[in-house]
């Protein structure tokens, strides 16, 4: 970690807007983070995946970095280590990042029996530029194993040289509105209960098959994510109905949405924001029916380029606003925190972040069982969900805080009840031991 | 494969019980045919944390380097009798504070008591470089040894694993007893005589809140709601 770059060579990154967020965030016991899992359909092979990621790191420099704390502003410093520690797999996953830990890596690499796993902290990338990395590691270890993987779709040519739109600020780059969408949005009902011990997480997964799920949003004319939201948004509202003496919250969920879509970006750093869609049950009983339509008209009105242009200058003006930049960067950290934690995540119920279908090179796929996306801990929801679909399934994780498990059982419970079938698995009764 | 009857999901082969729902898998057709197989090592980190003693030596260096630069003003440049209560009062809170995090196994008693005595003795400097008129010996010593004595035998009281609502009541009869110690003290000092006025209000107020945790204690409905709702 003592390890210095002459002043020539130490590359550096600006934290782009989102990431920006995410150091004042951070606490001895809470990150900001999300993990990749790959299933293979052999045992992992510790050393060459070691090799693996030492290679890739220079085909990746945004992810070979390391957080720097500067007067005003965090930013990212080449990391001079030159790559992380490749870790045995462990059963509470998704812990806090610190800087000076994992060689100052802001990446985790595990692996277990024949599965590989990398959790990532978000200020250095999203799902999309996560995916694209973690699909590349995936496919540099199979080839060290003696496989012929070809380059395309998720996997990138290692032998290329990054290209400079791969490591840009898209948020400045694209942000030209001067409208500001404005962010108000009511406190919402939120799950409570006795929490797990810190860096504790209860994650259990579902697999569903992806045609079940399609036929099933096509019945209502919606996508998957937008169906996947509604039966999300729907359980968290029947768990409110069922709690006692309740004052009849709203409820809401945030759904993170890659930009780079609708701005032709190829950053592999954060490019992504959330929408927020809530519920009054004021106004009366909502099914789900109703919930999908409200939902998916709500997501087609907000989804262009206007809005989120609108969304993403609103987000620019705190940073840009001449206070804030003034502010050493140690009072900024502290605002953050102490905002995130009075009212962070009081305006959702829950989040679910899908990062669609991955797709990897045909010869790839015949080594890799399954792929699922696990995302970090809430600091007070129960319910942080992922989403993937690989191969014709539809991997969909909880990530619990709380001792209870009843978001998951009544979520997998009601796809059930609407004939999809799910297998379940989940790291509890290995975490049981620090409920005690 | 086997299906949980309570919820339905498809469930990982040789699962014994559902892990949305604790509801045990009996499958003959899987019984001794497999061992279960766990999708996650049992391998639990707990991350490190900040090293107790190396806390203690920042906080202890930030809290000596005013106290150094003040004592040397004050023997150089000017010399204030405020000093040595301020460097006092650094010792007490040092005492106080730091001084437990550097203990292996903490004993209440001794700790408490050490602090105890920490504080009188930064008192008695007031008595000795200030007026001395008996409040001493006739208030500080004896509310400083009744608040000793009220934390250890909460402290030995809690080592049974009590109730929430029993902890306040507990907290409220120890508030109302200092109450009464502290107003007999002043009194028998500035008026010499046993007069009982604040510490009666003090007690009605402690005693309506100790019925309203006793209730609590009583109504599982009302236990419930203050869970949910204050987050207990």
């Amino acid at each position: 970690m003592k390890k210095k770059l002459p002043l020539r060579q130490r590359e550096w990154y600006k934290l782009d807007n989102a990431a920006k967020v995410f150091p004042g965030q951070n606490s001895s016991s809470w990150s900001n983070c999300f993990r990749l899992s790959a299933t293979l359909t052999e045992t992992v092979e510790p050393e060459l995946l070691e090799q693996a990621v030492k290679k890739l790191m220079p085909r990746f420099p945004s992810f070979d970095v390391r957080m720097r704390s500067g007067f005003f502003w965090h930013y990212l410093e080449k990391n001079p280590n030159g790559a992380p520690p490749i870790m045995e797999d462990i059963a509470n996953p998704c812990q806090r990042f610190k800087w000076k830990e994992n060689k100052g890596y802001l990446f985790k690499v595990y692996y277990y029996e024949n599965r590989i796993s990398v959790e990532f902290y978000h200020s250095i990338t999203d799902g999309f530029g996560a995916s694209r990395f973690f699909m590349t590691l995936i496919a540099v270890y199979l080839r060290l194993t003696g496989k012929n993987i070809p380059n395309g779709d998720a996997v990138y040519d290692i032998e290329e040289a990054p290209r400079a739109g791969e490591l840009e600020d898209s948020y400045s780059k694209n942000c030209h509105s001067k409208a500001k969408a404005k962010r108000l949005q009511k406190f919402t009902y939120r799950f409570k209960g006795e929490r797990l011990p810190k860096h504790f997480l209860n994650v259990t997964t579902g697999y569903m098959p992806v045609s079940a799920v399609k036929e099933k949003a096509a019945e209502h004319g919606v996508t998957i994510t937008e169906y996947l939201a509604a039966v999300l948004l729907w359980t968290m509202y029947n768990l409110q109905k069922q709690e006692e003496n309740n004052k009849e919250k709203h409820v809401g969920i945030q759904i993170p949405v890659n930009l780079r879509g609708f701005f032709g970006s190829e950053t592999l750093r954060n490019f992504m924001l959330c929408y927020s869609f809530q519920i009054d049950p004021k106004m009366g009983e909502y099914t789900l029916p109703e919930i999908i339509k409200l939902l998916s008209l709500y997501l087609r009105y907000i989804n262009n380029e206007k809005e989120l242009q609108a969304m993403m200058n609103g987000n620019m003006g705190i940073e840009r606003n001449p206070i804030m930049r003034i502010l050493p960067s140690f009072l900024k950290d502290f605002g953050v925190s102490m905002v995130y934690k009075v009212a962070g995540e009081k305006a959702t119920s829950c989040l679910l972040s899908n990062v669609g279908v991955m797709k990897a090179p045909k010869e790839m796929e015949q080594y890799i069982e399954k792929l699922v996306l696990v995302m970090g801990p809430a600091m007070i929801n129960g319910a942080r969900c992922g989403a993937l679909s690989y191969k014709g399934t539809l991997a969909f994780s909880i990530s619990n805080i709380y001792k209870s498990t009843k978001i998951q059982k009544e979520f997998f419970t009601n796809l059930i009840k609407l004939g999809i079938p799910v297998k379940i698995e989940s790291n509890r009764h290995l975490i049981k031991g620090g409920e005690n | 494969m086997s299906y949980c009857v309570n919820c339905g999901v498809e469930l990982e082969k040789g699962c014994p019980e559902c892990p949305l729902c604790d509801t045990p898998v009996i499958n003959p057709r899987e019984k001794g045919d497999c061992a279960p197989k766990s999708v996650y090592p049992e391998i639990i980190n707990i991350p490190k944390s900040l090293s107790k003693k190396y806390l203690v030596f920042v906080l202890s260096l930030v809290m000596l380097i005013p106290n150094l630069v003040l004592i040397v003003l004050n023997i150089f440049v000017f010399e204030s009798s405020v000093v040595k209560y301020i460097v006092g009062g650094f010792c007490v809170a040092w005492i106080w504070f730091l001084f437990p995090l550097l203990w292996k196994k903490q004993i209440p008693v001794i700790s408490l008591g050490i602090d105890a005595v920490a504080l009188l003795v930064y008192l008695h400097m007031f008595k000795i470089y200030g007026d001395d008129n008996g409040w001493f010996s006739s208030i500080v010593l004896p509310v400083v040894i009744a608040l000793w004595a009220i934390c250890n035998l909460f402290i030995f009281w809690l080592k049974k694993p009590r109730s929430k609502p029993l902890i306040a009541i507990a907290v409220l009869g120890a508030i109302n007893v200092m109450s009464f110690v502290i107003e007999i003290c002043m009194n028998m000092f500035y008026n010499g005589k046993l007069q009982i006025t604040v510490s009666l209000v003090m007690t009605a107020c402690c005693v309506s809140l100790m019925i309203f945790f006793a209730f609590l204690e009583k109504s599982r409905r009302l236990k419930a709601w203050v869970s949910r709702k204050f987050f207990m």
